[in-house]
Parts: C-alpha cells; structure tokens; sequence
C-alpha cells in the first residue's frame, strides 16, 4: 500500500513537472534577447519549429531525450512559429501528448522575417532549424534541417568539454 | 600617350564594373522538366515573357496551401501582363498522381512541374515551400523570397511578390530582392 501511494505520488510530481513546462509564453524581442544572454553557466540550444512542420515533430523526441541527459548542462528551448493565438489548440495538447520536458515559447515578434534576422541574418527560414548558443550568449553553431539523437549529442558533447 | 590612358581607364572600368554586376545578380541555366499531365517544359519556352516567376510548392505543406489560392491569383493577375509563373514540387514524397489530384482539387490552372530527386531545387538552393524565386528573360535573378508577409491572408501588410512584379513591369528598380518567411523544408532525396 505504501509503494503504491510512493509510486502515484512520483508519478504525479512527474507529471505536474512536465506540465509545468508546457506554460507557453509569447516571446517578444526583449524576452528573446534575455534568453540568449542571461545564461546560468549553460550553453543554450534554440530549436525553432511548428506543429505544421512535419520534420520538427520528429525531433521532439530525440530533443525530450537530449534535456534528459544534458539539462546541467545544456538549456535546451523551443520556439514555435505558430501564431500565439494557436497555443491552446495546437501548441499545448502536442506539448501535452509528448510530455515535452524542456521551455516552450512561441513566437511574437512581428513577422517571420524579424524573428528570422534576430536569430541568424544568414538563415533563410527553413524549419526545423536548430542554433547553439555558448555560456556567453555568442551563436556557435547553426544546425538547418531536422537532426536525429546522436548528430545533437555529438554536437553538444564537442561544445560542452 | 593620353589616348592610351583613356583606353585603359575604359578597359579597367568595364572589368570593374562586370565583376561587380556578376557578384550582384545570379544567372540560371536553362533547365527542362514535366508538369504532371507529362508535357516538358523548359525555361526557355519562357525567353519571351517580361519574368519568370517559379515558386516552389508542396501538396501537403500547410503553409504553401495556405497560399493556393493567392498563388492562383497572382497567376491570373499578372498573365495577361507577360508575366509566366510556375510551380516546382521537388518534394520526394510527393507522386505526380499527388501533384494532379491536389491541383485539380484546389483549382490550381498555372502550370507545376516535378523536380524528380530535387534537381532544379538544388540548382536554385531552394529549400523551403513556398519560396519564390523570379527571373529576367535572361534567367538573372530578380527576386527570391517570399510571397508576401504573413501565412494568414487576413494579416498581410506588404505582397512583396506582386509589387516585384509590378516594379518589373514598369521598368523600376526592384526595391526589396530579398525577403524571407517561414515554410516547410523540402524533401529531398
């Protein structure tokens, strides 16, 4: 009987965790800026997607599986493209569906374009695109296209030593 | 000796000003492929239109669908004008069967042609739908980009396509060549 109320008890404080991930906020450009500079001693891996982005989906969980081993280390972070008026009927129950264990934001910096040029002047919008940015804020490396597990790992392991 | 000079001032001059020009505008080369009822078309069936206008688009991509139907617009708008627009796919899970039914489906009469193992969108280094791209008669690049500034037609604020074209057509120059915007990564092979 004990186990079982331990059992439910952890799987509940999981649970409220990964929920409470899923408090998607709306970014504008003070937050994004914030977000690349205050770093707690992190290297900051920015993965910007969309629900309508079939790739970006698949990465999720390769990226749910990287903020489970590096999250020491590594602040992993999403930006969706959808419009914030999307968050509760497309953003939160894919979120929710996959237990999403790392901060999602959503876009609300004006159009695609300044969000575009405020990440990566010479990234031409194809997601998913994936950026890292070191301890310090400075943009170290540029990833176009959808990754698997180990091509992030990799990555990851080389920036972090 | 001051004839000799002025010649070479003209000669340094026009290499001066060709370097410059070739670092400003990209040339395409002539390329052939087939719509999706099989008849090829090339670029240069195309030398007498005003531009050429080729977007790169998808049957199942939600934002290039989200644009159908101002694409169809934009082809009818601007035909009578001498203007030639044409749709790629080069996405490699999309079937000419796929091309025709969706088209049929959503009223779409300019012609798409397929880009079988991504040919031309590597040529073009095109890599999302829908991403435009407009070319002079000479097939020099003019316009690479977006449609125009916003996925949801009600918000959009600038159509960056129709007033390149409609630079074009007046002979002015082009104000803004290059725009960027969101839309699905092309699936190669």
């Amino acid at each position: 009987m004990f186990n079982l109320v331990k059992y439910i008890s952890i799987f509940f404080l999981v649970s409220v965790n990964c929920y409470s991930q899923n408090n998607i906020k709306i970014l504008d450009k003070a937050g994004f800026e914030n977000l690349i500079s205050q770093r707690s001693n992190k290297i900051l891996l920015l993965n910007i997607w969309a629900t309508w982005c079939v790739p970006c989906r698949e990465e999720f969980p390769d990226l749910i599986k990287l903020n489970d081993i590096f999250k020491d280390k590594v602040d992993i972070i999403g930006i969706s493209v959808d419009y914030p008026d999307e968050i509760n009927s497309k953003i939160k129950p894919f979120a929710e569906r996959l237990k999403i264990n790392f901060n999602l934001f959503v876009n609300g910096i004006g159009n695609d374009e300044e969000l575009i040029n405020l990440v990566d002047k010479d990234w031409n919008g194809a997601i998913p695109a994936t950026f890292i940015f070191d301890i310090d804020g400075k943009l170290v490396s540029k990833i176009y296209g959808k990754q698997d597990f180990e091509s992030f790992k990799e990555i990851i392991t080389k920036l972090i030593k | 000796m001051f004839k000799a000079i002025v010649i070479n001032l003209i000669v340094i001059s026009t290499i001066i000003f060709s370097y410059a020009f070739s670092l400003s505008t990209e040339k395409f080369e002539n390329f052939t492929l087939k719509d999706y009822k099989g008849k090829e078309h090339s670029l240069s069936d195309y030398k007498n239109s005003k531009a050429i206008v080729l977007i790169f688009v998808a049957t199942e991509c939600p934002v290039s669908n989200a644009y159908n139907e101002r694409m169809e617009k934009i082809y009818l708008d601007y035909k009578e004008k001498g203007v030639q627009l044409l749709g790629i796919n080069s996405n490699k899970s999309e079937s000419v069967s796929d091309i025709r039914n969706h088209a049929i489906k959503n009223n779409l009469t300019f012609t798409i042609l397929k880009d079988d193992k991504n040919i031309i969108a590597d040529k073009f280094k095109a890599s999302f739908t829908p991403e435009v791209f407009v070319l002079d008669p000479d097939f020099n690049l003019l316009y690479h980009g977006r449609i125009d500034d916003s996925r949801r037609e009600e918000d959009v604020k600038v159509q960056d396509l129709r007033s390149t074209l409609d630079e074009i057509l007046s002979g002015k120059q082009i104000s803004n060549p290059n725009t960027k915007a969101f839309g699905c990564t092309i699936k190669r092979v």
